[in-house]
């Protein structure tokens, strides 16, 4: 196992709070105080039950959100300080998100869905083309490049997900509940493809899930519940 | 920048639902085809109008008495032109009040320049000319020699009046190549030294024909008998046409023709200050004077006003069409709020996202307004062919429809578009 105190810290969140109606009789404090550190070519796992805050956490490490207290910064850069605009570039470039319920744009083919992230990021036509192809083609969606999400399978479409998240070579991929809407069989085939892209490509991974099993492949696994992390254990993924 | 690509992601989105983007182009493109064919229609009757104004000799001043308005009544009474007074107040004129020949005398020597002559007509009236069996309607009336001076008709046989003629009171007759069909079968030549017999009410007149004008129908004046019944003038000296009707000291009308390059509209002024010092003293009449002119640029206003009153009537739908895009945006946003969260999560800033749904409002009215717009030309022109007076579609009022439309699009696209662009990404993704 590599020592971590040589890799470049990637998430390093500190003292994290997250309240909701902040100021009225209703304040509810989701988060009580996170601290997480994940560093390069890391693939960790957040598990906890729903009202856990789970949720919230994967807002605030995917810059959805900004906390109400604490320290966050992401591949050096603090995003608790920066604005809606700059949330956005930073979601843009640094963060690919892949979803249990896959969000492609609809009415959009594979190939066009994976272009979009390089569209914002102005990417030239012909390079954005060329990259969503090798990037299907590293999620074996090569020959459907052409179909629109709903001519495609659930694990079709998650493993095109996987493809656009990658467009902008991101920091981290965080995976919220990936294979939540997937048979077995499929959703083994997207966790083969996680695990493939961090020992091959070196890809940061974040699994967000309530699978133990799951959390159970991964480097290093942490525990949520109402809103603290109770825990931190190693997982079964060797040499991470 | 991402102009190009835009136009793709909204063109994309609009095809995915093309029966209700073609619903909700359709505001638009009845809204646009309206005013088109409106104002396609307005410029045809003005550039009619206008024409045939011009045809008949807008510049020349149209002398004419009228009554003087009572001292209790507005004194505007000379704007109304050829307005008729209220009937109970209403006075014929009598010897006393005519424009005299000595009055057009005077005024002649003193606007030698700026006129070509007078045109004088006295009618004797209208009746029927008979031979045999045949018969054709007419109007006898007796001209002057300046009266063909401005618009003279084509003389198809024969000749028109002399000069010296006109001056005399011989019985000679101009007629139309209507009334030689309806009379002498046709060959114009052939009526040529032949005798008119005319009735008008309970006189009968004889003129000897010495010549053969071409007819022109008059655009005003509808004619709704056989072609054969068409009343047509025939000419006759002025002095003769006196001696018909017992007026030999003046006339009611006068036309006096500016000469070439004069302002006729104030030239009409100038004449009328100058004859009404004939009539201080005339208790009942004085002298009006006007231009074709003059009538013909407050016709074209009036006409003008109505089409753009018109207009903006049709504008309404347009505005009615923007209202629909709005309400189309809207649902439309509100059913893909998921989509806007994935994209903001993908990265996609605010503005972009507001430029997208814009250029997608924008697209809408566009196409909308293209298509009205040919609509709109094909409807006016065959409108317009329907009047008889063919006009197309001026290149100005399909670049305003056109930069309307597009108007529309960015006024009615902004607000859903901005709505859009604020939503919360959170739970814009989490939306069902």
């Amino acid at each position: 196992m590599r020592d971590n105190k040589e890799r470049r810290l990637i998430i390093d969140l500190n003292g994290i709070k997250k309240r909701f109606f902040e100021g009225t009789e209703n304040e509810i404090e989701v988060l009580k105080g996170i601290d997480l550190q994940v560093y390069e070519g890391e693939f960790v796992s957040i598990v906890g039950a729903s009202g856990s805050g789970k949720s919230t956490l994967m807002n605030i490490i995917g810059a959805l959100d900004r906390a109400s207290e604490g320290s966050y910064l992401l591949d050096g850069v603090d995003i608790n300080q920066a604005d809606d605009n700059e949330l956005s570039h930073i979601r843009n470039k640094k963060i690919g998100f892949v979803f249990q319920t896959y969000n492609l744009i609809p009415r959009t083919s594979a190939l066009k869905n994976v272009e979009r992230p390089m569209l914002y990021a102005k990417v030239p036509g012909a390079e954005r083309t060329e990259r969503a192809k090798e990037l299907l083609k590293l999620v074996g969606m090569e020959d459907r490049m052409k179909h629109n999400p709903d001519e495609l399978s659930g694990g079709q479409k998650q493993r095109v997900a996987i493809a656009r998240a990658m467009a902008n070579h991101p920091a981290i991929l965080l995976a919220d509940e990936p294979t939540g809407a997937l048979d077995s069989k499929t959703g083994r085939l997207i966790m083969d493809i996680f695990h493939q892209l961090n020992r091959e490509q070196g890809m940061t991974i974040v699994l967000i899930t309530h699978s133990d099993s799951l959390a159970e492949e991964t480097g290093r696994i942490f525990t949520l519940m109402d809103g603290e992390i109770i825990g931190e254990r190693r997982g079964t993924l060797a040499d991470n | 920048m991402l102009i190009i690509e835009n136009i793709m992601l909204a063109l994309n989105g609009l095809r995915s639902n093309k029966m209700r983007t073609f619903l909700t182009m359709l505001g638009i493109i009845i809204g646009i085809c309206a005013v088109i064919t409106i104002m396609t229609l307005g410029q045809s009757v003005t550039n009619k109008f206008t024409d045939s104004m011009q045809s008949i000799g807008a510049s020349n001043v149209t002398v004419m008495i009228q009554q003087k308005a009572d001292e209790d009544e507005d004194g505007d009474a000379a704007a109304q032109g050829m307005m008729f007074m209220a009937a109970e107040n209403q006075k014929v004129p009598t010897e006393k009040d005519y424009i005299t020949d000595d009055m057009l005398s005077s005024l002649r020597e003193n606007y030698d320049s700026e006129m070509l002559g007078i045109a004088l007509s006295e009618t004797v009236g209208t009746g029927k000319a008979e031979k045999g069996k045949l018969y054709a309607n007419v109007t006898v009336m007796g001209i002057n020699s300046d009266y063909f001076l401005s618009n003279a008709p084509a003389v198809l046989s024969g000749r028109m009046l002399t000069a010296d003629e006109l001056g005399g009171d011989r019985r000679i007759a101009v007629v139309s190549d209507k009334l030689v069909n309806n009379l002498f079968g046709g060959k114009n030549e052939n009526a040529i030294g032949e005798t008119l017999e005319v009735t008008v009410g309970d006189s009968f007149y004889e003129y000897t024909i010495v010549g053969v004008y071409q007819y022109e129908q008059n655009v005003y004046m509808m004619n709704f008998g056989s072609e054969k019944d068409i009343n047509t003038n025939v000419y006759i000296p002025i002095g003769t046409a006196q001696a018909a009707t017992h007026s030999t000291s003046g006339y009611t009308m006068a036309t006096v023709i500016s000469a070439p390059g004069v302002d006729s509209t104030t030239f009409a002024s100038r004449v009328e200050r100058y004859l009404n010092a004939y009539y201080r003293t005339n208790r009942d009449f004085k002298v009006s004077a006007f231009s074709m002119e003059s009538m013909v640029s407050q016709f074209a206003s009036v006409l003008g006003t109505i089409q753009t009153s018109i207009s903006v009537i049709a504008g309404i739908s347009l505005l009615v069409g923007g209202i629909g895009v709005m309400n189309i945006m809207l649902v439309s946003i509100t059913e893909r709020t998921r989509e806007i969260g994935t994209c903001k999560a993908l990265g996609a800033t605010n503005t972009s996202i507001r430029l997208q749904f814009i250029i997608e409002a924008v697209i809408i009215c566009l196409i909308g307004g293209a298509i009205g717009v040919a609509l709109g030309i094909a409807a006016g022109s065959i409108a317009s062919n329907a009047l008889g007076f063919p006009a197309k579609a001026s290149i100005e009022s399909i670049l305003i429809a056109l930069g309307f439309s597009m108007t529309i699009g960015v006024f009615f696209g902004y607000y859903p578009a901005n709505k859009a662009a604020k939503m919360d990404p959170i739970n814009a993704l989490r939306y069902e």
